[in-house]
């Protein structure tokens, strides 16, 4: 029982990451594939400060989330920042560049065989159910931290402002408004969110420099399935793709479920390229 | 020592015909990024694998590769009729991550190995080079008679025209899809064709070969080379080639630094893709 619960929680990983592409594509209109190596910087962040520093289990993880959010604010800062106006497919190569600058770089730093963060994980048991710990962190954070950012980015006038940019983003700046504090903002909270992400995998499975990359495309493809740029639709994809291919694949011993994926995915890019739950514009 | 520049020259016209292609063809002509030129490398050099690894004769299973990925080009091309940009650069995206995940399940994490080579030629190394010529120079040759003859026609002006403005280019009674997919189509098949010469040039696959990380490089490196002209994809192709090969003889053997020389590699190839996008503002149209 405790691996169904497993998986759903890996699900739920899945579905963090791919909220942080859906975040940034609903702001800065763009699939950002460094996204992906998010997830390996927090892991190896998180591996460095428990294992090589000898850090304890809850400060390691606080040092791989700032690490991970610097990470993606720093990504903004040196490369996507120029890239501002430019049509999105030079941002989507780019980003691949700094993913491969960033996966070779750990490759280079820490070597390419697998690592263990060492943490043990306990079962736990609520009432005749049991959990890993890590499950219950994913969980928290889907429940907790997605709500929040909805809440914020709808309600705040700095989320308006995050989402003025895609729709006009003459206008804000005809406004005398400033398009790099609200871009700062997405790329940061969407490299948390990979962060909580990495490190849940870290602990769950092993940590490798190309990790990024194999998670990543799950919540890629589960972010085109869901709608690019519809912000619970990844969440709605994640529950409705990933889950039960991740289940067959557990369970029933199925082959290439990353391939059924894929092809599901292309499928739906070329039937309904706005995916399955498309976000709707909404005119500022 | 005579080995390794053979094995170098062999890499350099493997590498040119898939740069080529991309850039002469696919990229200058349609407009299209795509990225997933390498996914055809991977599929070519699967289907081959795959029939050979199962008693097919040599000549037959380069057929059937050639058949089997034909067919996924003419799939995709279709794709490029309803996508277009940044969607169609995913979808390509997409395409190489289903080859590399096929090439690993398929076969094992090192491809197969131990595959024979058609019928005339033997199994040493100078058959090798033999047989990459045979096969590969006529490709080449091809492509360029292709980009020259495309060059000379009136099709040249109507392809930038279809890629600037498709709407006037449709106005003229051009059917802008149709173009757009012939071009993808062949320029593809050339990949699929390296892919599976190069099955037969190593006598085995190699996953790895497909992976994303070498697909950017190679466009990086055709980015670098110069988009649209033909001494670009040999600049490029020198450049894929040789960047590391430098990198391992002076840094690692020559000062005998430890250090992997093909993430060193990347990491320039990396930075240099992000650089010269930014400062190519060519490059916004292909």
């Amino acid at each position: 029982m405790e691996l169904i619960w497993d998986q759903i929680a890996l699900a739920g990983a899945i579905a963090l990451v791919a909220f942080g592409f859906t975040l940034l594509y609903s702001v800065a209109r763009f699939i950002n594939f460094a996204h992906q190596s998010t997830i390996s910087v927090s892991a190896y962040a998180c591996y460095w400060a428990h294992i090589i520093l000898g850090l304890g289990i809850l400060p390691s993880i606080g040092i791989a989330l700032v690490i991970a959010t610097l990470f993606g604010i720093l990504e903004y800062c040196l490369v996507f920042r120029s890239f501002i106006g430019r049509p999105a497919h030079l941002l989507v190569v780019a980003s691949f560049g700094v993913s491969l600058i960033v996966e070779s770089g750990l490759a280079m730093i820490f070597g390419t065989a697998n690592k263990s963060l060492g943490i043990e994980d306990p079962l736990v048991s609520i009432s005749g159910v049991s959990f890993y710990v890590r499950d219950i962190y994913v969980w928290c954070a889907l429940i907790v931290i997605i709500p929040v950012i909805v809440l914020y980015l709808r309600r705040a006038r700095f989320g308006l402002l995050a989402q003025a940019i895609p729709v006009n983003i003459r206008q804000v700046r005809i406004w005398g408004l400033s398009v790099n504090p609200p871009m700062i903002l997405v790329f940061g909270l969407s490299a948390l969110l990979a962060g909580l992400a990495g490190i849940y995998l870290g602990i769950g499975w092993s940590v490798f420099p190309g990790m990024g990359l194999k998670w990543g495309i799950w919540a890629f493809s589960v972010a085109i399935i869901g709608g690019l740029g519809s912000l619970y639709g990844s969440l709605l994809g994640a529950a409705v793709v990933a889950l039960p291919l991740l289940l067959a694949y557990r369970f029933g011993g199925a082959v290439m479920a990353d391939g059924i994926l894929f092809l599901f995915t292309a499928g739906v890019l070329l039937v309904r390229p706005q995916g399955l739950f498309p976000l709707r514009m909404r005119r500022i | 020592m005579l080995f390794l520049i053979g094995k170098i020259l062999g890499e350099i016209i493997l590498a040119f015909v898939l740069i080529l292609s991309l850039n002469v063809i696919i990229l200058a002509r349609t407009g299209l990024w795509s990225i997933g030129h390498i996914g055809f490398f991977g599929l070519g050099m699967l289907f081959s694998g795959l029939a050979m690894s199962n008693g097919v004769n040599p000549w037959l299973a380069g057929a059937m590769g050639l058949a089997g990925s034909a067919g996924s080009a003419a799939l995709v091309g279709a794709a490029s009729l309803r996508l277009k940009n940044d969607y169609f650069l995913i979808l390509s995206i997409g395409f190489v991550y289903i080859v590399h995940a096929m090439n690993l399940s398929l076969s094992s994490i090192n491809g197969f190995s131990g595959l024979s080579r058609p019928w005339p030629f033997g199994t040493g190394f100078e058959q090798a080079l033999l047989l990459l010529g045979a096969m590969l120079l006529p490709a080449i040759a091809l492509v360029l008679w292709l980009h020259f003859r495309l060059r000379q026609s009136s099709l040249d002006a109507i392809c930038a025209l279809a890629r600037e403005n498709e709407d006037a280019a449709q106005a003229l009674g051009v059917s802008t899809p149709w173009l757009r997919w012939h071009l993808f189509f062949w320029g593809s098949l050339v990949a699929c064709w390296a892919g599976i010469v190069f099955t037969f040039y190593t006598m085995g696959t190699s996953p790895e070969r497909c992976s994303m990380a070498s697909g950017i490089m190679l466009f990086a490196c055709m980015i670098l080379g110069g988009i649209g002209t033909v001494t670009g994809s040999i600049l490029g192709s020198l450049a894929f080639v040789l960047v590391p090969r430098l990198l391992e003889l002076t840094l690692v053997d020559g000062l005998g630094w430890s250090f992997n020389a093909s993430h060193s590699a990347q990491i320039i190839f990396g930075c240099m893709l992000i650089s010269l996008l930014l400062l190519r503002k060519g490059a916004d149209h292909g």
